[in-house]
């Protein structure tokens, strides 16, 4: 009996290891955010500081809630200790500009060096 | 009066709760995680100049972004080979509408990324 467990705890670790390996780690958004659809993209790496921002204008900083100031506080201080760090913005597709444009005129005043928009591939593209 | 017991079988390692576990790992993991394909689109890059809003020399055009998503210039709504054209000859200005959807804004960003040197700039008015 514990002879054939083994080929099951085989599959299982496999499985586990293969899901650790494919995904990454990120943190989630408090709220829904549906990427833009884009085909001309590059890949996203991992780390540094993920703005989100839902239809509402709801913002989050690396899934927690906060308000616009709260978060431009927190990465002014993170990017003194880091002034390379890279700022993601996922906004939703649905967003209106009026939520996006200023906070990416914040991060043009805070001084951020690299800020990327998160899409996610456009199946039609 | 002697009595004899058989020697007791050396007792192995149970492995089922190993398994448990290993199971319980994989269906928190599956059912917590959400897999996303995501890509990006830079905004800002290390090697570019941020602007300071200091006014450029050369040809530029000046495009908006209206409410319902179109680009435009002076005179027309413009389509998306309009676009490339325009992005070709030099540096647009795209002042979008505050009412205007981020989809909007990210497929004229995608038609610039495609257009090779081509120099987009979203103007913000404070």
């Amino acid at each position: 009996m514990g002879e054939a467990m083994v080929p099951l705890i085989d599959v299982v670790f496999f499985l586990l290891v293969f899901a650790l390996l494919i995904g990454r780690m990120d943190a989630n958004t408090p709220f829904e955010v549906s990427p833009p659809l884009a085909s001309a993209t590059e890949d996203l790496p991992a780390g540094g500081a993920t703005i989100a921002i839902s239809i509402e204008g709801d913002l989050s900083l690396d899934g927690s809630a906060s308000t616009q100031l709260d978060a431009l506080t927190a990465l002014t201080k993170r990017l003194q200790d880091d002034p390379d760090l890279r700022i993601r913005v996922q906004a939703d597709r649905d967003a209106d500009l009026r939520h996006l444009l200023p906070v990416l005129d914040a991060l043009n005043t805070l001084g951020a060096s690299e800020v990327v928009l998160v899409v996610t591939p456009d199946p039609d593209g | 009066m002697r009595l004899s017991r058989p020697a007791r079988p050396p007792m192995g390692i149970s492995l089922v709760p190993l398994v448990d576990v290993f199971l319980i790992l994989l269906i928190f993991f599956i059912v917590t995680s959400t897999f996303l394909d995501l890509n990006m689109i830079p905004l800002v890059s290390a090697d570019e100049a941020v602007s300071d809003g200091t006014p450029q020399t050369g040809a530029s055009t000046l495009l908006r972004l209206t409410p319902e998503g179109a680009v435009r210039n002076a005179r027309a709504i413009l389509s998306d080979s309009e676009l490339t054209d325009v992005l070709r000859t030099g540096r647009v200005f795209l002042i979008a509408s505050p009412a205007a959807d981020t989809q909007s804004l990210v497929r004229v960003l995608d038609i610039a990324a495609r257009v090779d040197g081509a120099d987009l700039q979203l103007v913000r008015f404070r």
